[in-house]
């Protein structure tokens, strides 16, 4: 498209961008495959008898029964339940294979929302991140490749389609969003030298959190001070990935703050932190599935180029290919 | 102009999920909480920076407070529908606080007139049921009894335990459900006890099993 001059012709631009949909379909993939654990895990636990059953029928609290689909099933019950779940598991294979994907973000999305309204304090922010992909991935051409569809439409599982990359940049931004808005909520003063950065000490030792009994942490506590710092001044930095990121956009444009990003490669930076924070959460903490979805929101920090240059390096698959933007990846 | 409605669509998407992801300051707007110690510390530091008294920075941001509770209801309003209905919820306020105290759950059951421990958090020992309640759903729910909270749901979790009880032991006759308080010592003593401290019960619920059969 041509875009007309001014910031506002940039800014329309900018959403206009498209791309090959590997990173699209990456993504898509990685949140169906997450939704689908979610569900499935709860079923096969039976913790749904539990958490999504009304209290008259062994379940912990009176269920909450306001949402319009819990009311078209005929109110809330451990058979609503399960026939929640049931649609919800439908919708994430069908956005898994990439076969009708739209839509099958869009019933998990709704049966998702119904299951979580039965009793909001079974849930955490993991199901926030699922929530708010499936709505993105409602918006994304995410099927293009890597799909069922793709290799109807097309006889291959691949294709160089390109799509719009908007949702891509709406993913980094929720990113950004929650890690920001989650570090400059930590006010406790366990986050800061005056509580003595005991907050990662401390969380390994609750109940409601740590996997086990780490008492031990007490004879490594300056290393928890050290991750409670860098937890902390990790996520109140997170719109500097944004920067990192216009910067790579605009790698070919002089500036040494730019260059110096780019040299550094400050979102990966990010990224790896965060990979190591979570993977260790994961390992030593309960915290659901917050870890790996949050993780599958990371492959919206990458180009499909150079998506396609880490699969060409992890396979041994010859030289990378020049991209057809120049380098100039967003 | 497909493009342009499109901006236009996204940028009210953005202005939507980061208005929404601003804190609510009803979990903050509470007077109680402002005087507790972590909190009137963390008053005194920020005080110490700016150079006044505590109680101008405690008042001053009472007031900003009341002005942002005023404000965020007013814009937020409007936006429920597009999170309540297409799931672009937010609300991100994760490890918050991290007090020196916490609770476990501990269940026991009565059996010819004994009683004897069928559940203790983290006592492998101890772990009747333990994969449904340690999965995330139920840990979750369980969180809340962590921070004290919620105690007029703690009957309901105990009458669902007994009810499972009942079921897996015909010869018990009651359950006992508590959250027991464990306070998170400082390293050194920790390092020279090599165990966290673990209190009363201040939640506790006992169960008839008889009626549940």
């Amino acid at each position: 498209m041509t875009a007309p001059p001014g910031a506002w012709g940039r800014w329309v631009a900018l959403w206009s961008t498209r791309e090959q949909g590997t990173s699209l379909a990456l993504f898509r993939i990685a949140i169906a495959l997450v939704s689908l654990h979610t569900v499935v895990d709860a079923w096969h636990s039976g913790v749904e008898a539990w958490v999504w059953t009304d209290v008259s029928e062994g379940g912990v609290v009176r269920l909450a029964d306001g949402h319009w689909l819990v009311e078209q099933l005929g109110g809330a019950s451990l058979q609503t339940t399960w026939t929640l779940m049931g649609i919800a598991a439908g919708g994430c294979v069908s956005v898994l294979l990439g076969l009708g994907h739209r839509i099958g973000a869009l019933v998990t999305l709704q049966a998702l929302i119904a299951i979580f309204s039965l009793n909001p304090a079974s849930g955490g922010g993991h199901d926030r991140l699922i929530t708010n992909a499936l709505w993105l991935l409602v918006l994304a051409p995410a099927s293009e490749t890597l799909s069922v569809g793709c290799r109807l439409r097309t006889g291959r599982w691949t294709s160089e389609r390109p799509v719009l990359a908007y949702v891509r940049y709406l993913g980094v931004i929720q990113l950004v969003v929650m890690y920001s808005m989650t570090g400059m909520q930590k006010l406790g003063s366990a986050w800061f030298p005056w509580g003595g950065l005991s907050a990662v000490y401390r969380s390994l030792l609750m109940p409601s959190w740590a996997r086990g009994d780490w008492s031990a942490v007490a004879w490594v506590f300056p290393l928890t001070q050290v991750a409670t710092a860098v937890t902390w001044a990790w996520e109140v930095s997170w719109p500097l990935v944004l920067y990192a990121m216009w910067a790579r956009r605009t790698r070919t444009r002089p500036g040494r703050l730019r260059a110096l990003v780019n040299r550094l490669d400050l979102r990966t930076l990010y990224v790896v932190v965060g990979i190591g924070m979570h993977g260790t959460v994961e390992i030593f903490m309960n915290v659901g599935p917050f870890s790996i979805i949050t993780m599958a929101w990371y492959l919206c920090c990458y180009h499909p180029d150079e998506v396609h240059r880490g699969w060409r390096w992890v396979t041994g698959a010859g030289a990378s290919r020049p991209s057809p933007e120049g380098g100039a990846h967003g | 102009m497909r493009d342009h409605l499109r901006a236009v669509l996204i940028t009210l998407h953005i202005a939507a999920v980061v208005f929404l992801a601003l804190p609510a300051p009803g979990k903050f707007m509470i007077e109680k909480e402002w005087q507790k110690p972590d909190a009137q510390q963390a008053f005194g530091a920020l005080a110490a920076v700016l150079g006044v008294p505590r109680a101008t920075v405690q008042a001053r941001l009472w007031d900003l407070g009341l002005v942002w509770q005023d404000l965020r209801q007013a814009i937020a309003g409007p936006l429920q529908p597009y999170p309540a209905y297409l799931g672009v919820t937010q609300g991100w306020a994760m490890f918050a606080q991290v007090p020196d105290r916490s609770g476990r759950l501990e269940v026991h059951l009565e059996e010819a007139g004994v009683w004897r421990p069928l559940y203790i958090s983290q006592d492998p020992e101890h772990d009747w049921r333990g994969s449904e309640l340690r999965q995330e759903r139920l840990r979750g729910f369980l969180s809340d009894f962590s921070w004290r909270r919620r105690k007029g749901r703690f009957p309901g979790f105990a009458e669902a335990l007994a009810l499972r009880a009942a079921a897996d032991f015909p010869e018990a006759t009651r359950l006992r459900a508590e959250m027991v308080h464990v306070g998170i010592p400082e390293p050194a003593v920790l390092r020279a006890h090599g165990r966290v401290d673990v209190g009363e019960a201040y939640f506790q619920h006992t169960v008839l099993l008889e009626a549940l059969r």
